[in-house]
């Protein structure tokens, strides 16, 4: 049996792992910014991509639409019902906001946290070995997006802005949330609860609110949206919905389950969510 | 024209991973059941097998530098296997005779290979806590089962097209 590997290639071998082991250890820094090959390779590929990726995505969604008509029947009558509920909550919203107006008018605040402006941007890739749930969008940079922003579908939060390059980002979805990345939110209710969303529960399909008091009062079937407090995210961005309160193992803080409203796998069109306010931040601090 | 037409085949197998997953239906055997398209390997494989190792090494470098830097963003993992795979499945393809069937059986090895490969990674850094046995069920068994799947439409012509590509380039 001839030899599988010579002397001078069994060198080369150590040598590429220990390149392998520094590489990785590289990677797992947390780095601000990719470096500019980084960023070329992935935009080029996302070109790529775009090309191959819009017939393909046509003709799935050709069977989509097929398979719709088919639900079309019961679908509707369930819209109709709910189409009265929204005409008199459109009616109240609107009321609100102009009240909300005029209420701010009279402070002289003219920011909140609430204030944000969205970029639409559309999938055009995803990590095909799913070891942590990733997509590519057709956004960068240039469009404005920039590192730890919010990613949403009208149903809610899916995730935030890994990395942006020059004219795509990757996006991590909130079921790929590690320990390093925690989202500010608080629970609805008539006095609102602050916790950190720490974690994903893989077999419950759950997020997990952490840092809760033990005393603070949450219930089924409460609301839980984004604070933005930390970070970059604006307030108020909906996330899910309370479906289970427990004490944490060592029974300081209470751990509490949100079943989130979006549909965190099946994604195609998002929008990456800027908050108003920070820009007119920079602009007094540029005035000055 | 012809010095094209390799490097356009492993760019198409290349992004029809990513593409595979994203118009895959996302119902409940998605979400529990990894099923991960290997097919970029498969082409590596074949191409060892009819143009050698060392041009199947260069592929697998470009290519896992790639996956890596678009995909994982965990630098050098898939660069560093995908050629070494391209190498052993050079060094196998003398052993064997060379024909389509013998190359599938090879790409299904080098995929347990591969995915074991990563998963031992995953779990070094730390970014999964998985038994063997669980990834067993929910990753390894569902990707063979898709791969053979491929194995069984596409080999056979991609082996053919490559045999083409080789006499194109062989007439030259």
């Amino acid at each position: 049996m001839p030899q599988l590997f010579g002397n001078k290639r069994l060198i080369f071998l150590l040598v590429s792992i220990v390149i392998l082991v520094m590489l990785i250890g590289f990677s797992l820094r947390n780095r601000e910014e990719l470096t500019w090959p980084e960023q070329f390779v992935k935009d080029t590929v996302g070109f790529v991509q775009l090309l191959f990726g819009k017939p393909a995505q046509e003709i799935a969604g050709f069977f989509e639409n097929v398979n719709d008509l088919r639900r079309t029947y019961k679908e509707n009558e369930l819209l109709k019902a709910r189409l009265e509920e929204y005409a008199a909550l459109e009616t109240e919203v609107e009321a609100l906001r102009q009240e909300n107006a005029r209420l701010r008018a009279l402070l002289d605040k003219k920011e909140s946290l609430r204030d944000f402006v969205s970029i639409q941007a559309t999938v055009i890739g995803r990590n095909p070995d799913r070891w942590r749930e990733t997509i590519i969008i057709n956004k960068g940079e240039q469009q404005g997006v920039k590192k730890d922003m919010a990613v949403i579908t009208p149903a809610g939060l899916v995730g935030k802005v890994q990395h942006a390059s020059q004219f795509t980002s990757t996006v991590q979805l909130l079921s790929a949330l590690d320990q390093n990345n925690r989202i500010s939110a608080y629970v609805q209710g008539k006095e609102n609860v602050f916790g950190l969303i720490e974690g994903y529960d893989e077999k419950r399909r759950e997020l997990l609110l952490g840092e809760i008091p033990i005393d603070a009062k949450v219930e089924k079937k409460q609301k839980v949206l984004t604070s933005g407090l930390g970070g970059v995210f604006p307030k108020g961005l909906p996330i899910g919905e309370v479906t289970e309160v427990k004490p944490d193992q060592y029974g300081l803080t209470k751990v509490v389950y949100v079943k989130p409203f979006a549909n965190l796998y099946d994604i195609d069109d998002v929008m990456i969510v800027k908050r108003t306010i920070d820009a007119a931040l920079q602009e007094k601090e540029e005035a000055k | 024209m012809n010095k094209w037409r390799l490097p356009f085949l492993a760019v198409l197998c290349f992004v029809s991973e990513s593409l595979f997953v994203d118009v895959w239906p996302k119902g409940d055997l998605y979400i529990h059941y990894f099923f991960v398209p290997r097919f970029f390997l498969v082409f590596l494989v074949l191409t060892a097998m009819h143009f050698g190792g060392t041009r199947a090494m260069a592929y697998g470098f470009i290519f896992g530098f790639l996956y890596d830097c678009v995909y994982t963003e965990l630098l050098g993992v898939y660069a560093f296997a995908y050629t070494l795979i391209a190498y052993l499945a050079g060094k196998a393809m003398k052993w064997f005779h060379q024909n389509w069937f013998v190359a599938s059986l090879l790409s299904l090895l080098s995929i347990v290979l591969l995915d074991s490969y990563v998963y031992g990674i995953q779990l070094l850094i730390g970014r999964t806590d998985w038994s063997f046995s669980v990834f067993w069920e929910r990753r390894l068994w569902p990707t063979l089962l898709l791969n053979v799947a491929f194995l069984l439409v596409f080999s056979y012509p991609l082996e053919r097209r490559l045999a083409k590509i080789r006499r194109f380039e062989q007439e030259e």
